[in-house]
């Protein structure tokens, strides 16, 4: 149940109590079956939150300095002092590790400096010593540094930072898939703490700000490491991807009850209207015959078995999610995580025909919306009705400036969708007229 | 128990993470001490790549070698580069090869672009950095002089088992850094 509601079922419990409507014994199970509500401290909040600032500011403060490249000072005491401030950090989490071990805030900040200083020192040793260029070997190597202290001091910043820091190295590979794969494995690596993070009560602000950064990132690198062997394959693998994040974020998790500390859910259901509304176009289905994303022969061998891979998983745990909330019967969530299932659909007919897919996005995004706009009018709840309002107007004002299709065709559609509009309409005013 | 064996595994993380940077420095103090000094002359660079901010974009001149004959190559491979010296003391890529070279100085490189006749290849010696507000300077007095014939530019590189260390970057026989100091 959430949290809020318990909140409110709570203060309203001694009014319920004085005015008859509920005995005392009642209300005392009550507390008792639903437990006392703890609610995220805001101390904890502003602790963490000056720790992590504080420590990301001095560190940036010192990497300004040192960029300054003192030349007064002699190469062997600028190689000392590229160490300093490496030496500082360790100095630090190592004494927060041995006296304060059970300080979050303390934790989260030492480790959030150290894992700046590491890859300070490195940069301020390969400018003393002129070290040609290689990005990707350096942001790899100081990320591979700092990411057990994710586990040791159970830090939630540097592994966003781990997470930003691999998109980085990945990011160097986009022509080459087969090395920003690796991106995936290391990707791993921080997933552990995520979800052991996503069950602490302390953590939901660090672990929202962690989603947040692996929503994007993960979303950025699949661009360039999935479906490179099969052109128009994005069309699967993208409604996939947004719809495992959708359906994932909108998981039950102790403690969760509010948006924000779902990113996976909210970006997740942006990306299915955006992909739903960009699939009602032809361009996408176009793209499966027209080459425009073209294999490579480095990627149409053996080479691409791990992008083939990773596409079958993403797609069966996308299809495995939606049967689930097909069984739970939240029709809701089945019916925008039935995206993977249409793309799929479009996708083996599109190289034949561009219409049929496309007519069924039309049909889809149309009667998602619908579906919407209804389920908010019963619940009486704004948010869902004009999220579904927006849908409609998305799609209803895409189709009329649409140049491809004739007038008279599209006369006729939106005249039949009004009739059907002001027939639902009536429909409900009867229903609710009849039950008054 | 648990307690201790995290502490043990945060100390030797703590040692690796000092044990790289520290390797790093002695790698360079190694060599630019014993290594043997080469000067190699540079070209200039494309203007659009060179303005970075805080270093000078270096292109050394001699970055192209026949193709011996029958040697597989691949761009990205790495192969060891002979070096000797010319008349005027400039270094030479002499000749590449797929083994170590023995009895002689080498640097190990990386393949670019390769033909029939001729292989590009990339020397890991790309930039020179300084303080902030000399870098675009030092660049600017670096292209002028590297693209006029009458003073040249060059760097000093130690190189010691196929691993360069760059000393110091020359324009004219007087380093960037005099040049920068006398202008003032």
């Amino acid at each position: 149940m959430n949290k809020k509601m318990v909140q409110w079922l709570y203060q309203e419990l001694p009014e319920l109590i004085d005015k008859g409507v509920l005995p005392q014994s009642a209300a005392d199970k009550l507390r008792e079956h639903y437990g006392s509500i703890k609610s995220a401290n805001q101390k904890w909040f502003v602790i963490i939150l000056c720790g992590v600032l504080g420590a990301l500011l001095i560190g940036l403060g010192i990497i300004l300095l040192f960029a300054h490249n003192w030349e007064e000072l002699s190469r062997s005491v600028r190689a000392v002092l590229s160490l300093l401030p490496l030496v500082v950090a360790q100095a630090l989490a190592m004494g927060v590790m041995l006296k304060r071990p059970k300080s979050q805030a303390l934790k989260e900040g030492t480790a959030t400096f150290l894992s700046l200083m590491v890859g300070a020192s490195i940069a301020l040793i390969s400018q003393t010593y002129h070290i040609p260029s290689d990005t990707p070997t350096f942001i790899l190597t100081w990320m591979l540094l700092i990411v057990p202290l994710v586990y040791f001091m159970q830090a939630t910043i540097p592994a966003a930072i781990f997470v930003v820091g691999i998109t980085a190295w990945a990011g160097h590979f986009w022509d080459e898939p087969l090395k920003a794969f690796l991106f995936w494995p290391l990707l791993a690596m921080v997933i552990p703490h995520f979800i052991w993070s996503l069950r602490q009560e302390k953590y939901a602000i660090r672990s929202a700000i962690l989603a947040m950064v692996m929503a994007v990132d993960i979303c950025v690198v699949a661009g360039s490491t999935l479906g490179r062997t099969w052109s128009g394959s994005w069309i699967v693998i993208h409604s996939s991807l947004i719809t495992v994040f959708y359906l994932f974020g909108a998981w039950e998790f102790k403690g969760i009850s509010t948006h924000w500390q779902r990113p996976f859910q909210v970006l997740g259901g942006l990306g299915i209207f955006i992909m739903m509304f960009l699939l009602t176009f032809s361009f996408p289905w176009e793209s499966i015959t027209g080459g425009r994303y073209c294999a490579t022969p480095e990627t149409s061998s053996w080479s691409a078995i791990p992008d083939h891979i990773l596409t079958f998983l993403l797609v069966g745990g996308a299809l495995l999610l939606f049967f689930q909330y097909a069984k739970r019967q939240d029709w809701m969530r089945t019916l925008f995580g039935a995206l993977p299932l249409f793309a799929l659909i479009g996708y083996a007919f599109g190289a034949t025909s561009v219409v049929f897919p496309m007519l069924l996005f039309n049909v889809f995004l149309l009667s998602a919306s619908v579906f919407r706009l209804m389920i908010g009018i019963r619940t009486n709840h704004l948010g869902v009705i004009n999220t579904g309002m927006l849908m409609l107007s998305a799609l209803v004002l895409a189709r009329f400036f649409d140049s491809e299709i004739n007038f008279v065709l599209k006369g006729l559609v939106f005249i039949f969708l009004g009739v059907g509009f002001l027939a639902t309409n009536v429909m409900i005013l009867r229903r609710k007229g009849g039950a008054a | 128990m648990r307690k201790e064996l995290i502490l043990g595994l945060f100390a030797s993380l703590i040692v690796v993470q000092i044990a790289l940077p520290v390797s790093m420095i002695v790698q360079r103090e190694s060599t630019l001490k014993n290594g043997t000094a080469f000067r190699f002359k540079t070209a200039p660079v494309d203007p659009y790549d060179a303005f970075r901010g805080r270093y000078v974009a270096l292109r050394v001149e001699v970055n192209k070698v026949n193709r011996p004959q029958g040697m597989d190559l691949t761009s990205g491979q790495k192969v060891f580069a002979q070096l000797s010296v010319d008349e005027k003391g400039y270094a030479q890529i002499s000749q590449i090869a797929t083994q170590k070279p023995r009895g002689a100085d080498y640097l190990i490189v990386t393949v670019g672009y390769s033909s029939a006749h001729e292989v590009s290849l990339h020397l890991p010696i790309d930039r020179y950095y300084m303080e902030e507000k000399a870098a675009p300077r030092a660049e600017q007095i670096y292209r002028d002089h590297s693209r006029r014939d009458k003073q040249e530019a060059y760097v000093i590189v130690r190189i010691k088992d196929g691993f360069a260390v760059v000393e110091g970057l020359y324009v004219g026989d007087q380093s960037i850094e005099d040049i920068l100091r006398q202008k003032n």
